[in-house]
């Protein structure tokens, strides 16, 4: 039976980073990214690493559950790094058979991999301490500048988290489904390709009939509660920067000056 | 038939930072014939407890057990399992494809391998026996009304012939009308063809008269497994766990307060009004 998923993984807790505004986490990524990508020696990967470590105790999300979304990259990432290893022409340090692993290719190997899993980590870090709602309003609140380029930038935020919200409906919806069918005797992994693809005609028709069943009723509820878009429509829970939010941009501050510093003078 | 519950425990979300507890060591025996209510608040477990029933679900602790075996085993052919415990969903009219009402129907029948000639004749009595007017069966499930479609759900379970028929809040939904109709209808079937009914519910108004035991559920135990008029005597006990007993269970304990010499464990109307009409004969 497969998984319950949470979508955008939220971890609950009531860390400071839990508390922070999501704007503030969401900078905070592009800044973190940024940094690592300057990196080029070990002061940049340890300055990194720094802020990765404090970022990680403060979120108090258990390493288990930031391990669990790594799971999902490592072919990824051991995929780069063979190449990486191999393919890369410089001076040989060791060779087996036709494969040579060259100095450079070992220091791209590790340099890359330490960026993807520093990567995913920093980004997994968001994800667990933001709700999902928390992060479109927050991506929302960020890209108004665009609305004076007429972008619809409100109608995409509310799309998003509409869609975000529906998933985990949807997913229950799946579960419900599918077991009412094995409850007359369906089976879904039973078969060659051909019978597992009709096996599944009992799953999807009664889904796409529910999701847009379900659609339907959010819009005419919607309506019926005159929503009317983007324009003059005030939040219930507006953002608010609070003292920890200056603290966490002032820390991002530092950490790209940081960055730029080691990255010119080293 | 015999279906056992052992010790059954079961957690959702066990590895996260907040699993629930749905059921706690539950001990239960089906018996062969006997209709039975299943009621309980919501979030009691009704629904995790009944698909642990056909091995939908499998137990964190303890053992289900169908005839002797663990619904778990190598040797139970879930499939085999799950058309002689036939299980119908809350909402069951979700689960409706097929483009017709009796295909949708066969589908049971036919996940079974059973011959074109046996499928149509399981199909055909399973209509009928939910009450589905033949003029409805060639039409498309979704052109139905909420209560013919969940006739023709409970009809595409019933095509299978179980042995145990559960079903989990057949009337969610429906109008009053629409819900006394569906529950005359398992009762015929439990009376024309002896086949064990489980009934999930969280009203006993509804089921009460109906059924033959009562299991009440509260928080993942079962409080009371009893004849219909035992469990109405806790009153009290069944208010504090969100559900009521009938109404007319409350005017007969307060007549027999106000000293009118009734018993208080009727359950029907006209039970009760018989037993006024005694009291009151001089
Ligand atoms: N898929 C799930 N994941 C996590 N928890 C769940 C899941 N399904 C049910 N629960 C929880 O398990 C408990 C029992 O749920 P269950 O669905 O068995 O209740 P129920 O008695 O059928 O309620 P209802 O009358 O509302 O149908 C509830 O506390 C519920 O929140
Ligand atoms: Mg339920």
């Amino acid at each position: 039976m497969k998984e319950r998923i949470t979508l955008g993984q939220y971890y609950q807790a009531d860390s400071v980073l839990h508390r922070m505004d999501p704007r503030v986490k969401l900078t905070g990524t592009i800044i973190y990214i940024a940094a690592l990508f300057m990196a080029g020696n070990v002061w940049g990967y340890l300055l990194a690493t720094v802020f990765l470590v404090t970022v990680i105790v403060l979120s108090e999300v258990p390493v288990k559950f930031m391990l669990r979304g790594m799971k999902s990259i490592a072919l990824l990432i051991a995929i780069t790094v063979f190449f990486n290893l191999f393919m890369t022409p410089g001076e040989v340090l060791y060779s087996v058979w036709k494969l040579k692993i060259t100095r450079e290719g070992l220091y791209i190997a590790v340099t890359m991999a330490i960026r993807l899993v520093y990567l995913i980590m920093g980004s997994n870090i968001m994800t667990l301490t933001t709700t999902p709602n928390g992060l479109t309003d927050g991506l929302e609140s960020l890209l108004s500048p665009l609305k004076v380029l007429h972008a619809p930038v409100h109608e995409v935020a509310m799309m998003m988290s509409i869609a975000l919200r529906f998933i985990p409906i949807l997913m229950d919806e799946t579960d419900k489904i599918m077991k009412a069918q094995m409850a007359r005797g369906a089976c879904f992994d039973e078969g060659n390709l051909i019978e597992r693809a009709k096996s599944l005609v009992p799953l999807l028709v009664p889904l796409f009939v529910s999701a847009f069943r379900r659609a339907g009723d959010l819009a005419l509820a919607m309506e019926a509660r005159c929503y009317r878009g983007g324009e003059h429509r005030t939040k219930m829970k507006p953002l608010h920067y609070e003292l920890r939010d200056y603290v966490g941009y002032a820390v991002l501050v530092i950490l790209i000056t940081a960055a730029i510093l080691i990255r010119v003078l080293c | 038939m015999s279906l056992e519950f052992k010790d059954v425990s079961y957690i959702y979300d066990a590895d996260s930072n907040i699993p629930v507890n749905a059921l706690k060591d539950i001990n239960l025996e089906i018996k062969e014939g006997v209709f039975y209510a299943l009621i309980g608040h919501t979030g009691s477990g009704k629904s995790t407890l009944v698909q642990h029933m056909n091995g939908l679900m499998s137990p964190t602790r303890g053992e289900v057990l169908y005839n002797g075996v663990p619904v778990r085993d190598k040797d139970m052919n879930l499939r085999e399992l799950r058309s002689k415990v036939g299980l119908v969903f809350q909402y069951p009219e979700h689960q409706l494809f097929e483009v017709s009402v009796y295909d949708d129907v066969c589908f049971g029948p036919k996940n079974m391998k059973l011959p074109p000639e046996e499928i149509k004749k399981r199909a055909e009595d399973a209509l009928r026996l939910t009450g589905v007017d033949e003029s409805l069966w060639k039409l498309s499930p979704f052109e139905l009304s909420g209560g013919q479609k969940r006739r023709v759900a409970i009809a595409g379970v019933l095509a299978m012939q179980p042995e145990i028929l559960i079903l989990d809040e057949p009337t969610a939904g429906l109008d009053p009308g629409g819900r006394d109709e569906i529950l005359k209808q398992i009762k015929l079937l439990h009376e024309s063809r002896r086949i064990t009914i489980v009934l999930v519910s969280h009203s006993m108004e509804d089921v009460a008269r109906f059924v033959d035991r009562i299991i009440v559920m509260n928080k993942g135990c079962i409080e009371y497994n009893d004849t219909p008029a035992n469990v109405f005597r806790h009153v009290e006990e069944l208010e504090e766990m969100g559900l009521s007993a009938p109404m007319v269970t409350y005017v007969m304990r307060k007549l027999r307060s106000l000293g009118l010499p009734v018993k208080d464990d009727v359950i029907t109307v006209s039970e009760a009004a018989d037993e006024i009409e005694q009291a009151l004969r001089p």
